[in-house]
């Protein structure tokens, strides 16, 4: 035992978790190595081990958990129904002639099946498979691209349902309902700003999102295309309705809830004649291998964040925030940078679980609506999944290895994006309305 | 390598057998709300249980994760180096991050195991199930994530000496 | 050995998350013990749920992870069904009963022996008077009520009565609670006290509210502390001062809780909610159940007839002069269960 000094245990440790992400170690491990590290050099001492077991009993015994396991099922079995595909496909040829069409298209089917799963690598996952092949041959700009199918994917996790908002209002003792909520203006808006932004930018430069051609239009009439779109709109409703629609009737809780919307979709499969056993047994082993990837981070995070905190990194971040003296709106400020360069590095459970029980009692200090800030923390970490050096949707579209897409251009394709988030968090901050509203709604 | 092949082997069928959890889970979520919504009786033992096997399935299935490469990781910079140069990275990293917390891990599962062996603990609510066997999961996951890091690392080396084995 | 001028800080969590108002139990302990010990002696605290899970502070406190944690028995009958009596009993003692019992009648002693088998030192530290009761969307007049009615309730022998009854114990995760009462998933539940259930919200989604509480006409908390860190590290005046603060800090609690339930019903009663009341037959028939569950207990766990016996014994002795002070003093004479078989398995003399 060093007894090292609570501020250079902060310093250390994100300085560790920085060179440890860089050698290409997973996560997980490198979290949990350096609360080995660190829980030997700390002020506690090395007896802070034996938490590191009860915490991860603590994730394995946290039923609401299981909501990410079976959103992710539920992805496999959408993917595999094709239902994607096909909404894809009649929003393609409706906004087809538009310029930038297709990337708008991208922007409201991800919208679309943001509303029914909880997760956000199914829909990164087939978009990238689906639309950036496609886009490409029509000649749209590769990195605006990129960024609209990471910034559309990762919608999935702000409008409910949400494994995210899940956590956090498991974390913040509130109502799931209400979170959810309260999230579904703010990744309207989101929604809107992306489109937007695709809309003007290929205006302004046809060259970026061309129009398809009149010969391919030509293919199908108006009254098609309308069947088309109202046709693939039916699997979505269903789905959102199997899942919000069970949750907002008080059939099921929100966990039943994620595996109700996984046997819907299995239905789904079915029913569009793609049930094989092969079929199953792939959507069993992706299931398996993802959600273990995502809650064994867990399982490092857990312990990472026990030795954080336990050795009074929390204090320093704390005594750090409060002590700068900025005002109600100076330490927002800061509380919002702290966790968007958190983003950067660690994963959204992560940054809930140390985060959360700092910065919501400074929060309510100052006097700001608890239901509002859990949700401005959720917009905020929107950005968390685009930037580098760790950010899932990058991940997800790096793992489909589109040919001539380099990792280069997925990293200058999120930018924009990225900055449309931070006005969204600006909207959503002018307006508090656009958070606190809803909630008043659903609950009488 | 017989020791690769066996923990390979090993984590393979354990993630192929426990990979099918979800389909339980599934099917216990959806129950559940049957017995509860359409005939009033929700079960006594339904919330537990499936939190425990839940525990139980993304936990023993992480060795077979690493044998496949799928725990999150960052290649930005290992992106831009050579091939042997990532698997001495790699190695490294090993040694550094992922023995001494799967080691700390093992046994601190293991004596939290024990204790709970010691006293039998069963669970605090109405239905009075055992939870014992479920604080065992974290020992035995461990043991299997800690031969899975030994099975790659020996690979890498292989790979480092020139043998065909890339991993 | 210990000596007074080794500087010393012991590092405690609780049950309690920040977000359950119960946590200022464990707070004010903390400011007590850190405003007597002067500079030598400290506490350091984190919320519940910040170092470990609620439910395994017991072990951590247990291995002498945490030197100290404060805690409430009803979450550690998995541990011993023994610690289900001394967190809380259904219409058993009060909590006056509960300090006449702890601090005069033996229960003290008894409280040390269950916990010390794991290596831990109990100081009966806080509590709080009668919980609500049941809140929730359907309203419940008499034990017929119940039957049918899908109720998110705490505890073991709690889930029992409810089936006893034809009503059914929903087990859910603490933070499905309120969602699921709003949604109609559920058709009640307990929570806890009036002003804790009111930081909850349950006025916004509620419109009945059954009383009295029978689940739990009172609850005790312990701040546990390591059997090790308790023998070897503190000095005897160390430990007097630790009792001490407990005892001071018991009675705090008490009336902190208390005095703002005036505030707490308040806030349900200005949403206009009806209350019910269960009649005397029908807590008596509720009582009727809650002995025959708690005999089986006894038979299987001695030490659970120990303690439950010792309550009861009290209840006996002080019968008859609560009868004569009546109406002027406190609590309720009950119906006693069948005594000599409670003897029995205790293995009492
Ligand atoms: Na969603
Ligand atoms: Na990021």
């Amino acid at each position: 035992m060093l007894g090292l000094s609570p501020e250079w245990l902060v310093i250390l440790m994100f300085a560790g978790l920085f060179i440890g992400l860089f050698s290409g170690h997973p996560l997980a491990f490198v979290l949990g190595g350096l609360a080995v590290i660190f829980g030997l050099i700390g002020s506690w001492g090395p007896s802070i081990y034996s938490l590191f077991a009860n915490r991860i009993f603590g994730t394995m015994d946290n039923y609401v958990l299981l909501a990410i396991p079976l959103f992710i099922f539920m992805a496999q079995f959408l993917d595999q129904s094709g239902v994607t595909e096909s909404l894809f496909e009649a929003l393609r040829y409706m906004l087809g002639p538009l310029r930038g069409g297709i990337g708008i298209s991208v922007i409201m089917v991800s919208t679309v099946f943001a509303a029914c799963t909880g997760v956000i690598g199914a829909s990164v996952v087939t978009m990238g498979l689906l639309a950036l092949p496609m886009m490409l041959k029509y000649g749209y700009d590769k990195q605006m691209t990129c960024g609209a199918i990471c910034s559309g994917g990762t919608l999935g996790i702000l409008i409910p349902p949400s494994i995210m908002l899940v956590v956090m209002a498991s974390e913040a003792t509130m109502s799931v309902g209400q979170i959810f909520a309260g999230a579904v203006i703010p990744g309207l808006i989101l929604a809107a700003l992306y489109t937007g932004y695709i809309a003007i930018r290929c205006f302004v430069n046809p060259q970026m999102g061309p129009p398809i051609s009149p010969e391919e239009l030509a293919k199908v009439t108006k009254k098609q295309i309308g069947m088309m779109v109202l046709k693939s709109l039916v699997p979505p409703v269903i789905l959102i309705l199997g899942v919000l629609g069970t949750l907002f009737a008080g059939i099921a809780t929100p966990t039943e809830a994620s595996g109700g919307g996984a046997f819907l979709a299995f239905l789904m499969v079915v029913a569009y004649g793609k049930f094989s056993w092969k079929n199953l047994q792939e959507a069993i082993v992706k299931t398996a291998r993802t959600s273990t990837m995502v809650l064994i981070v867990l399982v490092g995070a857990t312990c990472f964040t026990g030795v954080f905190l336990g050795n009074g990194g929390g204090d320093v971040v704390t005594r750090f925030v409060l002590g700068l003296g900025f005002g109600k709106w100076g330490t927002y400020a800061v509380m919002m940078i702290i966790i968007f360069i958190l983003g950067m590095f660690i994963d959204w459970l992560g940054i809930v679980l140390i985060c959360f029980p700092l910065f919501l009692p400074i929060a309510t200090q100052l006097g700001f609506d608890k239901l509002w800030f859990v949700i401005i923390i959720a917009v905020n970490l929107q950005a968390s999944f685009l930037t580098p050096p760790f950010g899932y949707a990058l991940f997800y579209l790096r793992g489909i290895a589109v040919k001539g897409v380099e990792t280069i251009d997925i990293y200058k394709g999120i930018i924009p994006y990225v900055i449309l988030m931070v006005i969204g968090l600006l909207i959503c901050t002018i307006f508090p309305q656009t958070i606190t509203w809803l909630p008043t709604l659903v609950v009488k | 390598m017989k020791i690769v092949k066996f923990i390979d082997v090993l984590n393979e069928w354990v993630g192929r057998i426990f990979s099918w959890g979800i389909i339980v889970l599934t099917l216990l979520a959806v129950l559940e709300v049957i017995r509860r919504y359409i005939f009033n009786a929700p079960s006594i033992w339904g919330f537990e249980v499936t939190t425990q096997i839940f525990g139980l399935y993304f936990m023993i299935i992480a060795g077979y994760g690493l044998l496949y490469g799928s725990h999150v990781s960052i290649d930005v910079f290992t992106y831009y180096i050579s091939d042997k140069k990532k698997a001495i990275v790699d190695i490294i990293a090993y040694f550094i991050f992922f023995f001494p917390f799967t080691l700390i891990c093992l046994w601190e599962g293991y004596l939290f195991a024990a204790k709970a062996w010691a006293i039998k603990e069963t669970s605090m609510s109405v239905w009075g199930g055992p939870v014992f066997p479920i604080k065992t999961v974290i020992f035995v996951s461990f043991i299997l994530l800690f031969l899975q890091g030994v099975s790659q690392v020996i690979k890498k080396i292989a790979f480092l000496r020139g043998g065909k084995t890339s991993c | 050995p210990a000596n007074a001028a080794d500087k010393i800080e012991l590092k405690m969590s609780s049950v309690w998350s920040s977000g359950i108002q119960l946590i200022e139990c464990d707070r004010n302990f903390v400011k007590l013990v850190n405003a007597m010990g002067g500079d030598n002696f400290k506490i350091k605290f984190f919320d519940g749920g910040t170092m470990v899970p609620s439910f395994e502070l017991f072990d951590a406190v247990a291995r002498g992870t945490l030197d100290m944690g404060g805690d409430w028995g009803g979450y550690w009958p998995g541990k011993d069904e023994a610690f289900n009596v001394i967190g809380s009993q259904p219409m058993g003692l009060s909590i006056n009963d509960y300090m006449l019992w702890i601090y005069q009648g033996g229960g003290f002693d008894l409280i040390q022996e269950a916990y010390a088998k794991h290596g831990i030192v109990a100081l009966p530290f806080g509590g709080h008077g009668s919980e609500s009761g049941i809140r929730g969307n359907k309203p419940i007049n008499s034990l017929k009520d119940l039957k049918g009615m899908k109720i998110r309730m705490g505890g073991k022998l709690q889930g029992k009565i409810l089936k006893d009854f034809g009503a059914v114990q929903v087990n859910l995760a603490g933070s499905e609670v309120y969602q699921a009462l709003e949604k109609g998933v559920i058709d009640a539940c307990e929570y806890n006290i009036p002003t804790v259930d009111s930081l909850m919200g349950l006025q916004e989604i509620t419109k009945y509210w059954a009383s009295p509480a029978w689940h739990a006409p009172a609850a005790i908390f312990s701040v546990l502390i390591n059997k090790n860190v308790w023998d070897t590290k503190l000095t005897p005046a160390q430990r007097e001062m630790l009792k001490t603060a407990a005892m001071a800090n018991f009675l705090w609690s008490f009336t902190f809780f208390e005095y703002n339930d005036i505030a707490g019903t308040k806030k349900f009663l200005d949403k206009k909610i009806k209350i019910t009341k269960l009649g005397d037959k029908d807590l008596e028939a509720i009582q009727q159940s809650i002995y025959k569950h708690t005999l089986e207990a006894c038979k299987t766990n001695p030490l659970f007839a120990k303690i439950a016996y010792s309550q009861y014994k009290f209840l006996q002795d002080f019968a008859q002069w609560r009868s004569i002070a009546s109406p002027f003093s406190h609590g309720r004479n009950v119906t006693l269960p069948d005594m000599n078989a409670i003897k029995a398995a205790a293995g009492v003399k």
